[in-house]
């Protein structure tokens, strides 16, 4: 067939488009047909009927795209920056150092606390016995910039920031790609550092950032070098230490509630891909500029959060009742008996907050399971006079099936049936349903019952 | 043995019964009856060097030697060969490819084997019974499904130990292929790809999965494999062909089967007609249900193929009523179709297999490989559209050893009264070929973009017979790719693979969303872009399983409409105005007294009003105007012009003329379809006039157009009438259509000719009252002018 694949490439970029486009009349669209086709014979290069193309698609928008003209010269990122070329036998990329003392803040959050950390703690953290032994000081804080979220082998990481104590300094290399073609060097370069690392820190790293470079190792035909890195995913204990009080629980919110750090000027998120999909076309560095400073105070604020998180956990100093009450269900699941109870009960003195009862029926349960029975009737006694059902029903089995006093359990059915009353909500409905049965079966239970087996 | 005597004696009888039947006019109802022979089996040795293990396996099993397409198909693997098998339903196909695939895990055990079903269901079938075989050989082979059903946690497994991954071809786009990286196991040791039900790959969904297999090879080169392709067929003309353009391999075939088969009917049943002047037939689904009855009524185990899912569950109805009369006898008749849980399809099965389930109504879902064993009658409601699909239902009445019967029962539309009076064409022609265009453009674009996104594409790279570097340029231009030395790269947020949807070329779908109970519109179905605007349309009933529903809001930028539950009798026909521009002949012919060409046309569709059609009666009660937008596509077209010269010469008027091409035009479009083993649907039809000058239509179908009178044609009228491509870009029918240009006008001629009806009716140019009082007339003389003799 005669049509060319680039007539045929452009009617598809015009239908595609065809909602947009004004409905033309048959004549107009014959003489844009014709303008664009041109005579049968054509004769004009592949170079002008692209331009054709590309002028044809803007006219189809509405809008106009912007011409494939040369943009006003832009400044190079090498002019903007102090960095540096690196090169490694795949070839080269660029590097940008920076550092900071131990002695300084990060917002109100002194960086000296690495000093202090035991290296027991993210274990407890984490609630990942593996993780024991983990010490900050010898950890890699590591944080990516992507071509996108969607994952999958299109995604790439353009820029990886990494961060770790050196001495009195902190410090962050950040191994930026300036095309693809960087890539693999990139890659070799990070990798050999990672090496000195036997400790990695992310912020979702889990999901998101160790999987993407495992993939572009691949992708490169280069060794992963994070197989077998002890990986800290601060995402997770965040949200077990801080879910309750904050509505979220992104590095950005993380950093201004608990490190006191605003930042200036910082490029959105969501607009750094596009960011880089310019600077490959136009290299332009300056808006590039704001990227990097995104990512290094990515890094610098993922070190600090990890740090406080450890503090906080060290040495229990959350003071709102939400995060108390978080940071003892942290100590629980580290299995840190005495000093997750020490936490619950600083809550559950906290008269009138809403979970003043869930620490109780929290200490309650920890009470029956350590066999102190007399000690959970009592917790429950205080969470059922706050008119919570559940501890009456704990109350209701523990005087049936336990103490085996069914005058107690009874009057424990009877007061939840007359509090569940005033209730009228569906789930109250089967809680009450619930209480109806053991209340009958009980009744039943003390009719059957021969006087010598009875309970005085 | 006494069944097999009594299912002869049944059979028989109730044929001997239908062939007694008369109509009114004492026409006899069975237009054809064909008797095929019993054939025997055809064995072959198991080839020597077949893995001891497996041979045993097999022998345990009660298999001493394989079918001679089996052996073949081994031998044509094992030589390293890309293979298509092609043998009828229940021939031993799945072994033609488990056994290469087996005895070569069984000596490599790093070798790995994709299996792609083009349906889920098909994949659990084939699952289970690779598994029976692999538990029997205790080899430590995993084989697994891997589907959009895979729970999360599983597929991690899965991808570190599958042997053998069994998964669809919508699986491997959207869920493999753009995440190779974690499937290197498999795709550095990756040794064969079974494509089952090859056939069903075709048109465009067979345009994207050979795209898929362009993606899928890429990838395999970059991790130093290289495939062979193991596929296997129904019966198609072209399979070799297929599967070459598929895969982009050259193919050994093996075509000829080994398996046995008993003695088999055919019959074509034509319902009688009860109004001569308006052409209307006995409804063809009632005289189904009789068809099938004569043959349940014997106890003779009966299938019948049914051509919706909702005459699927009348007619479930009707047997039922018929046959689960007394207490026990509930569940011998079974209904069967998409939309089925799992569980409830695989009791069905059994049920069929056993002989508890004696008959089975089912839409075309169970024409594929689904094992049930043969049954001894199967009724088609209805001719399913090609050859290749009625021998494939017809296949499924058929037994090792014992006689079986298929029985046709034609409706009214023209394709079916096309076969119905010519039992030849079913039984003589060459089945139909399967055609894909993988370098339709939109399709094209769409997997070169999937493909930038799994691995850069090179500077000297090709992707299918098109140049992909101008078309990466193109992707450049906006901003999808970037190249960087030798390499073009994706650069876009986007993950192409979600945004192609391989069922239809666009993937921008409607949803309907239900608002009958108020606040949260709930999502009840959805619609593809296409046919949005004529099903959705304000004041349309969108029926969905039985239920009536009356579209409230069509938002074409939102890409929703709502809708409210509502009882009404009637249902709408959306009236469609096209209109149809030439962009460029390829070819053109203007010999004999018509004129034929195929090219690239620009057709403009909109949907200007509609019809309201009473349930039972078809009466029309009432129509309506609308202001839709209109809907653009370039694709190709055949099309066919009558000289004015020749026009000039019939003895009729201006009006007239034109009823009588929109006539023409009705039976050419459902004759093109039966010719192209196509759906009606792939095909546009369109009216035009080149009186105005050079090749431009100025008027397509606007005499459907409700309250404009229509406006007489002038004395240069010179009708066109299309045949189109009805996708984006042409999926590569009209040219074929092109060259069947003689054989059309000839067969839609004595199809006009020979039907009974006084001015048209469904069976040939369109029910009278729609081609105008003439219209009949009018095509045939105009056919009987241009048809050179």
């Amino acid at each position: 067939m005669s049509t060319s694949l680039h007539d045929r490439l452009r009617r598809l970029r015009r239908g595609a488009d065809g909602d947009a486009a004004a409905p033309a009349g048959g004549d107009d669209l014959e003489r844009l047909e014709r303008a664009l086709v041109g005579a049968a014979g054509d004769g004009l290069s592949l170079k002008e009927r692209l331009q054709r193309l590309a002028a044809a698609a803007a006219r189809g928008r509405g809008p106009m795209r912007e011409p494939s003209r040369v943009p006003p010269a832009g400044v190079p990122l090498e002019e903007l920056l102090e960095g540096r070329r690196v090169e490694n036998e795949r070839g080269e990329f660029f590097l940008i150092e920076a550092d900071a003392s131990l002695e300084s803040f990060h917002g109100d959050a002194p960086l000296s606390r690495f000093h202090v950390i035991d290296p027991d703690t993210v274990a407890v953290l984490s609630g990942e016995p593996a993780l024991g032994g983990f010490d900050l000081r010898e950890a890699a804080f590591l944080d990516t910039e992507t071509t996108g979220l969607a994952g999958g082998t299109g995604t790439a990481a353009f820029l990886i920031g990494l961060g770790f104590v050196d001495g009195d300094r902190f410090r962050v290399r950040q191994y930026f790609m300036r095309d693809y073609p960087e890539e693999a060097a990139l890659l070799r370069g990070l990798a050999e550092d990672l090496g000195r690392f036997s400790h990695l820190v992310t912020f979702n790293g889990r999901a998101f950032d160790v999987p993407l470079l495992e993939s572009r190792y691949r992708l490169n035909r280069e060794r992963f070098p994070l197989d077998s890195a002890r990986h800290l995913d601060l995402l997770h204990p965040a949200r077990r230490l801080w879910k309750l009080r904050l509505e979220s629980c992104r590095l950005q919110s993380l950093e201004i509630a608990l490190l006191g750090l605003r930042r200036h000027g910082d490029v959105p998120g969501e607009e750094i891909p596009q960011i880089w999909f310019d600077y490959l076309r136009r290299r332009d560095g300056r808006a590039l500029v704001r990227v990097l400073e995104h990512n290094r105070v990515d890094v610098v604020s993922l070190a600090a959060l990890c740090a406080l998180a450890c503090r906080w956990v060290e040495d229990g100093w959350a003071e709102d009742p939400r995060d108390v009450y978080s940071l003892a269900r942290v100590l629980e699941r580290a299995e840190l008996h005495e000093r997750c109870e020490e936490q619950y009960r600083r809550v559950a003195a906290v008269d009138d907050h809403p979970l003043q009862v869930r620490s109780l029926l929290r200490l309650a349960a920890r009470a029956k399971r350590g066999g102190d029975h007399a000690a959970a009737v009592e917790l429950w006694e205080r969470a059922a006079a706050e008119g919570d059902w559940w501890a009456l029903r704990e109350l209701a089995v523990h005087h049936e099936h336990r103490a085996r006093d069914l005058e107690a359990a009874l009057g424990v059915v009877h007061r939840a049936l007359a509090q569940l009353e005033e209730d009228g909500s569906p789930t109250i409905h089967r809680v009450a349903a619930d209480f109806r049965r053991r209340r009958d079966r009980l009744l039943s239970k003390r009719e059957g019952r021969s006087p010598n087996q009875q309970v005085p | 043995m006494l069944r097999r005597e009594r299912t002869e004696e049944g059979l028989v009888s109730a044929l001997r019964a239908l062939e007694r039947a008369k109509g009114p006019g004492s026409e006899p109802v069975l237009t054809a009856l064909r008797r095929f022979e019993a054939q025997p089996a055809e064995f072959a040795e198991f080839p020597e060097g077949l893995h001891p293990r497996l041979r045993e396996v097999l022998a345990a099993r009660g298999l001493s030697r394989l079918y001679s397409h089996q052996r073949a198909a081994y031998d044509a693997a094992r030589a390293g060969h890309h293979t298509v098998v092609v043998t009828p339903t229940a021939s031993g196909k799945t072994l033609c490819y488990n056994l290469p695939v087996l005895d070569t895990i069984l000596r490599e055990p790093d070798a790995r084997a994709l299996y792609l079903f083009p349906t889920k269901a098909l994949a659990q079938d084939q699952l289970a019974e690779l598994q029976s075989v692999v538990e029997a050989l205790g080899a430590d082979i995993g084989t697994f499904t891997y589907d959009g059903d895979t729970p999360g946690d599983a597929r991690k497994a899965i991808r570190a130990r599958a042997h053998v991954v069994v998964t669809n071809p919508d699986m491997l786009h959207k869920g493999i292929l753009p995440h190779h990286t974690k499937w290197v196991k498999l795709f550095e040791n990756l040794r064969y790809v079974v494509v089952d039900e090859l056939h069903s790959h075709r048109g465009v969904y067979g345009s994207h999965v050979a795209n898929i297999f362009r993606r899928l090879q890429r990838l395999c080169r970059f991790y130093g494999s290289d495939p062979q392709f193991l596929c296997s067929s129904a019966t198609i003309g072209n399979p070799k062909e297929l599967a070459e353009a598929l895969t982009g391999k050259a193919m050994a075939l093996v075509d000829r089967s080994g398996a046995p088969r008993g003695e088999r009917y055919f019959a074509i049943y034509n319902p009688p007609v009860v109004n001569r002047p308006l052409g209307i037939r006995r409804s063809a689904l009632n005289c189904a249900r009789d068809v099938a009855l004569s043959f349940l009524d014997k106890g003779l185990q009966t299938i019948v193929f049914a051509p919706s899912r909702l005459a699927t569950e009348v007619l479930v109805t009707y047997l039922k009523e018929a046959l689960e009369t007394r207490p026990g006898s509930e569940g011998v008749v079974r209904g069967y179709r998409g939309g089925y849980l799992p569980l409830k399809r695989r009791e069905i099965e059994r049920g069929l297999r056993d002989g508890s389930v004696l008959g089975v109504v089912s839409t075309n879902a169970l024409e594929l490989g689904i094992d049930i064993g043969g049954l001894d009658a199967a009724v088609l409601l209805g001719y399913p559209g090609s050859v290749a699909s009625t021998w494939q239902q017809a296949g499924r009445a058929g037994r090792r050893s014992s006689t079986s019967v298929a029985v046709l029962v034609a409706n009214s539309t023209p394709l079916n009264q096309f076969v119905a009076r010519h039992p030849d064409y079913l039984f003589d022609a060459p089945v139909e070929q399967g055609r894909i265009n993988p370098d339709n453009l939109h399709i094209l674009v769409s997997h070169v973009k999937c493909a930038a996104f799994e691995l850069p594409f090179g500077a000297d790279e090709a992707f299918g017979s098109e140049n992909v570097q101008e078309v990466l340029g193109f992707l450049e231009e906006d901003r999808l790719v970037h190249r960087a030395g030798e390499r073009w790269h994706w650069t876009s947020e986007s993950y192409p693979a979600d945004a192609v949807s391989l069922r239809s070329v666009s993937s921008d779908n409607f949803v309907v969303q239900d608002t009958t109970l108020g606040k949260d519109p709930r999502i009840i179905a959805e619609v593809d872009f296409d046919s949005a605007p004529s099903m959705l349309h304000e004041k349309a009933v969108y029926i969905l399983e039985g239920k009536t529903y009356f579209v409230e809001t069509y938002d074409h930028a939102e890409r929703r409409a709502h809708v409210r539950e509502a009882e009404v009798d009637y249902y709408t026909d959306a009236i469609t105005y096209t209109k149809v521009r030439i962009l460029e002949r390829f070819d053109g012919e203007d010999g004999g007294r018509a004129r034929r060409r195929h090219g690239e046309v620009h057709v403009t569709s909109q949907v200007v009003g509609f019809k309201k059609i009473k349930f039972h009666t078809n009466e029309n009660v009432g129509s309506g105007e609308l202001q839709m937008p209109e809907n653009e596509m370039h694709t190709t077209a055949y099309w066919l012009s009558v000289p004015r010269e020749v026009l000039a010469g019939l003895p009729f008027g201006g009006e007239e003329r034109r009823d009588g091409v929109v006539a023409l035009s009705h039976t050419l479009g459902q004759l093109a379809a039966l010719f192209l083993m196509c759906d009606r649907h792939d095909l546009g039809v369109a009216v035009g006039d080149n009186g105005q000058g050079d090749a431009r239509v100025e008027k397509g179908l606007r005499r459907f157009g409700p309250g404009e009178p229509p406006v007489a044609p002038g004395l240069d009228y010179e009708p066109n009438v299309f045949i189109y491509d009805n996708y984006p870009g042409g999926i590569g029918l009209s040219e074929p259509l092109y060259r069947l240009h003689s054989r059309l006008l000839a067969e839609s001629r004595s199809l006009i000719a020979a039907c009974p009806c006084r001015d048209g009716c469904p069976s040939c140019v369109g029910p009278a009252g729609e081609a105008g009082t003439r219209g009949k007339e009018v095509a045939l003389a105009l056919l009987d002018a241009i048809i050179a003799r």
